[in-house]
């Protein structure tokens, strides 16, 4: 194995160990706990970062850079998302938002790129249910808060766009394989937290821990997923 | 008189319409440009350059700050439009809040 492999193995085995510590701070009903959370949580994606910069470089040099450049933009905008979600209360929320929709922005903008030519046609389905799902989420968020409604909707139409666009992506099997889990680990996060947030607000701390679990993995098998992605 | 007045539905003023659209289209056209400028800081970061990090992140943090601008501005416009009324008030005790 060589060295930068033998590296990035390292930054990854313990991005999988500090998510894990985080998600179980994430699910302890212990206040004391759950503080520990702003040691854990912010330093989870610049150790996902680290880890990518090891990466041996395949495929055309533009592509290449491109896949790279728009990885580090998402993986920073989801950075500053993982810090403002550390505040409790509708603005925390609104800032978390904005921060997780410039990153799908950054990672649809790689994932377009690589689309199967008559995918889009094919996914249309897909996109109209899930666009469907955002418009749902923005009316639950209107309850709770009228200033939630249209950024929770716009939120789940960036989300949507990275999950669309990584069905459609084409490449080596196993990063479409990586990209399409991770795309749909990330739907599953935002519906556990827009459930969280919007409709079971007494939920229990367990379901916090899912949203963080769902949330990690999502983060990494994309990460995975892109780097794999020019071979 | 008054009370009669603050029934009436308010009218959308063209300038207020106007303001938040010209707002909103600076905004997101900001957003746009800084994402894209997040991920040629991001090509130098990946590359080696240890400094462009610190770029990608404020260009990201920038990005998110102008996305959040759009969209406070659009939840305004369709207010101002009618498309979405003032909406419920804020949860906060009554039968179906404590249910």
């Amino acid at each position: 194995m060589s060295r930068p492999d033998r590296r990035r193995r390292v930054l990854r085995a313990a991005y999988v160990t500090l998510a894990a510590v985080d998600a179980a701070l994430a699910g302890s009903a212990d206040p004391r706990r759950h503080r520990l959370r702003v040691l854990t949580k912010p330093a989870l994606l610049p150790l996902l970062a680290l880890g990518g910069t090891a990466t041996p470089a395949e495929g055309g040099p533009e592509s290449r850079a491109h896949t790279r450049g728009a990885l580090a933009a998402a993986q920073t905008a989801s950075w500053v998302g993982d810090v403002a979600l550390l505040a409790p209360g509708d603005r925390a929320l609104l800032r978390g938002m904005s921060a997780f929709g410039t990153a799908h922005a950054a990672y649809a903008s790689r994932l377009v790129r690589a689309a199967r030519p008559g995918a889009t046609r094919a996914l249309a389905p897909v996109a109209a249910a899930l666009a469907v799902q955002a418009v749902g989420a923005g009316v639950a968020a209107r309850r709770r808060s009228p200033r939630l409604g249209v950024p929770t909707t716009a939120y789940g139409l960036a989300l949507s766009t990275t999950a669309v666009t990584a069905l459609a992506a084409d490449g080596p099997p196993r990063a479409r394989l990586l990209l399409r889990s991770g795309a749909l680990a990330f739907l599953v996060s935002d519906a556990i937290l827009a459930v969280r947030e919007h409709v079971w607000r007494e939920s229990p701390p367990a379901l916090e821990a899912a949203v963080m679990v769902t949330y990690t993995g999502a983060q990494l098998l994309l990460a995975e997923g892109f780097v794999r992605l020019d071979a | 008189m008054g009370r009669h007045a603050g029934r009436r539905a308010r009218r959308a003023s063209p300038a207020r319409v106007l303001s938040a659209i010209l707002g909103m289209v600076v905004a997101a056209g900001a957003w746009l440009y800084l994402v894209s400028a997040a991920i040629t800081f991001g090509v130098l970061a990946r590359s080696g350059t240890g400094a462009a990090w610190w770029l990608t992140g404020l260009a990201g943090t920038g990005a998110a700050a102008c996305l959040l601008v759009a969209l406070i501005l659009a939840a305004r416009l369709l207010r101002e439009l009618g498309v979405l009324g003032t909406g419920p008030r804020a949860r906060g005790g009554g039968r179906r809040a404590s249910r």
